[in-house]
């Protein structure tokens, strides 16, 4: 999916990907009350913050361009620092 | 890597800091295991505990312990002057006048807590910890003790082993007197797992919208109301630095690693950080001692150099007859810090205006103006006094991409984090999240590209903090914990004034951040700054008493919807 087109998809198509993406990891939202603002959480303001989540998020990272030869795609911090040390007393 | 015990100059700029950015460049399939759920006991290799210079006992003397400080009240059980027994008593005592209004605690065992007492009033004294009671946050385990998160997902969980930092604590001497509300899942201000708020700000316990700060909500107001000396929090987006900051403490979030992990319930498995919430910095340097270290069980605190000397570090020093810094320190302004912003719309945070009347936003407009008046007030003061104790305050430039790359949408890069190890109970029913779900649901949709981007944004976000902002200064003012959360460098907030706002007396708060390890800096910058003002000696009164039999007023709950939840700290 091209991330400009996050932005351009309906709320009806962005709840089908989201609820399908949920499915697929087997979560289910049907559990909740549809619309209940008194209800600690419901389908309409989990999945309205789902699609305020996927118009935003993704276009914004993606198009940052960084240099990938230079950057790691690190986790952090990294568990590997004392063999780096020892790497390098060595 | 620098010799950790020259004393020539602070941990900070002892060691090559490139050892931190390869730290952080080394993807390692450890890093990803979760191991904060591993059922195993804990090991604990125990600091060297610092020197600590013991306050004068005959002023000591004269002050009630439940209003001592750590460092005081070691002072007493030292010299057996205070028993561990009479003061867990003089806390119980507090915490049942004053919990109902407060409610900072969710568990307090007070049999176990004085049967450890007990122990300990008859022990040889080991450390400034020894006989102290402590309030811990709801999110480290303790072994036979209920251990919640404010989550329906930990309900009636009894963990079967101490977390690493407790375990340590305990092994300084400390009792627990108990576990302190929280934000659910350490999100947000602390709430009942549906949203109901509980802990109030120990400031306005009469008006819960003045937000306690979260999510270490419980640990800051058991502390800013002297029911407890000193606490413990974690951090992921500001949870140790907020509360701290908005109940006149000292909280110290220190350098990622710093302090273990393990078995305390994750939630961002790169940015979790625990640490002290304290009375001032010799407390939070005292706290930091004993649990900071590394630990095998938790890979992020291996490969650190040696816990330095913290306890000292906190300790003034006089220049001739004045107080001075212990290490000479720029302090690095950030452009805009000494303006008023424009008008704020979060207003004091903890609830948003659904439906106001225009005068009534109006007052809330006005007293937001005032509010940011009164911060920029207390900062000229504070950096003037700094500069007094012979800082040097320059005005930084921020690093390229400085907005873009600590704003909103990286910052939502660790999403997915919190969602992966909670999987299994999105499956089994996501009502058990509560008010704090939908951020797991976000973090089921980031995908693998945007996720592996988004750490190469923070490697890029690390290397130009250290190269850019830290080539100009030792320490940097901060308004917000990001993006030192997100980066894993150290931060202290500390009380630099006061504000009158809607009838009450609410403190003004400092942050400062270091560089890797720089918590000797920090700790030594701040406990100067409190050897020269008094901000951090003052505390609320305690709350009115209107219940009858000896228990204060009930305050009546609010409730946080998704969106307070999404926009608070964690």
């Amino acid at each position: 999916m091209d991330a400009r087109s996050l932005q351009e998809l309906t709320d009806e198509e962005l709840d089908a990907y989201i609820l399908t993406r949920l499915k697929a990891a087997g979560v289910d939202l049907s559990v909740l009350p549809e619309d209940d603002p008194d209800a600690p959480a419901d389908r309409r303001g989990i999945l309205a913050s789902a699609r305020r989540f996927l118009r935003n998020t993704p276009p914004a990272i993606l198009a940052w361009e960084p240099d990938v030869q230079r950057l790691a795609p690190s986790m952090y911090p990294a568990a590997l620092a004392p063999l780096l040390e020892e790497a390098r007393d060595g | 890597m620098g010799d950790p015990h020259d004393n020539g100059q602070p941990l900070d700029r002892r060691i090559d800091r490139r050892l931190f950015l390869e730290r952080m460049g080394m993807m390692t399939a450890a890093a990803a295991t979760g191991t904060a759920f591993a059922p195993r006991s804990v090991a604990a290799k125990l600091p060297v505990p610092g020197p600590l210079r013991l306050p004068d006992l005959a002023r000591v003397r004269a002050t009630e312990p439940w209003e001592m400080t750590l460092a005081e009240l070691a002072a007493l059980i030292r010299s057996r002057s205070l028993s561990p027994v009479e003061l867990l008593g003089e806390y119980l005592e507090r915490i049942r006048a004053y919990d109902g209004v407060l409610k900072a605690f969710n568990t307090v065992p007070a049999e176990d807590a004085a049967a450890a007492a007990r122990r300990l009033a008859d022990a040889p004294w080991t450390g400034p910890l020894h006989g102290i009671p402590l309030a811990i946050k709801d999110n480290y385990y303790t072994r036979g003790v209920r251990t919640t998160a404010n989550s329906h997902i930990f309900a009636g969980f009894v963990p079967d082993f101490d977390a690493t930092a407790w375990a340590r604590l305990q092994a300084a001497g400390a009792v627990l007197l108990g576990k302190t509300q929280m934000g659910p899942l350490a999100t947000s201000r602390a709430t009942t797992p549906d949203g109901e708020t509980t802990t109030v700000n120990a400031w306005a316990p009469a008006e819960p919208s003045v937000d306690p700060g979260g999510s270490s909500s419980g640990s800051a107001t058991a502390v800013a109301a002297r029911l407890a000396a000193s606490s413990t929090g974690t951090q992921t987006g500001g949870s140790i630095t907020n509360p701290s900051s908005r109940q006149g403490l000292t909280g110290l979030k220190p350098t990622m690693g710093r302090v273990s992990l393990y078995g305390i319930i994750p939630l961002t498995y790169t940015r979790d950080h625990p640490g002290p919430l304290a009375r001032d910095a010799k407390d939070a340097a005292i706290m930091l001692q004993a649990m900071a270290g590394p630990d095998a069980n938790d890979p992020r605190t291996l490969g650190h150099p040696p816990v330095p000397d913290l306890v000292t570090a906190a300790e003034p020093v006089l220049r001739g007859s004045a107080v001075g810094l212990r290490w000479p320190s720029t302090i690095g302004v950030l452009p805009g810090y000494l303006d008023v912003p424009g008008e704020e719309e979060g207003g004091f945070g903890g609830f948003r205006r659904r439906e106001e009347t225009p005068e009534e936003r109006e007052r809330r407009r006005s007293q937001a103006r005032e509010r940011a008046q009164a911060e920029v007030t207390a900062r000229r003061a504070m950096l003037s006094t700094f500069e007094s104790l012979g800082a040097r305050a320059v005005e930084i430039e921020l690093p390229q991409e400085w907005d873009l790359l600590t704003g909103g949408d990286f910052n939502n890069v660790r999403l997915p984090e919190r969602t992966e190890p909670f999987l299994p109970y999105l499956k089994e029913d996501v009502r058990l999240f509560g008010v704090s779900l939908s951020p797991w649901i976000n973090g089921l949709l980031l995908g693998g590209p945007e996720y592996l981007r988004g750490q190469r944004a923070k490697l890029l976000l690390l290397e130009r903090v250290l190269d850019g902002v830290f080539h100009q200064c030792d320490a940097v003012v901060q308004t917000a914990p990001f993006p030192f959360d997100i980066i894993g460098l150290p931060l202290i907030a500390f009380p630099i004034g006061m504000e009158r706002s809607r009838g009450f007396d609410l403190p003004v708060a400092g942050l400062f951040g270091g560089l890797p390890w720089g918590e000797e800096r920090l700790l030594s910058l701040v406990a100067a700054y409190q050897a020269v003002t008094d901000w951090h000696t003052r505390r609320p009164p305690d709350p009115e008493v209107g219940g009858g039999e000896g228990q204060a007023a009930a305050v009546p709950p609010r409730r946080l919807d998704v969106h307070d939840v999404m926009a608070e700290g964690e």
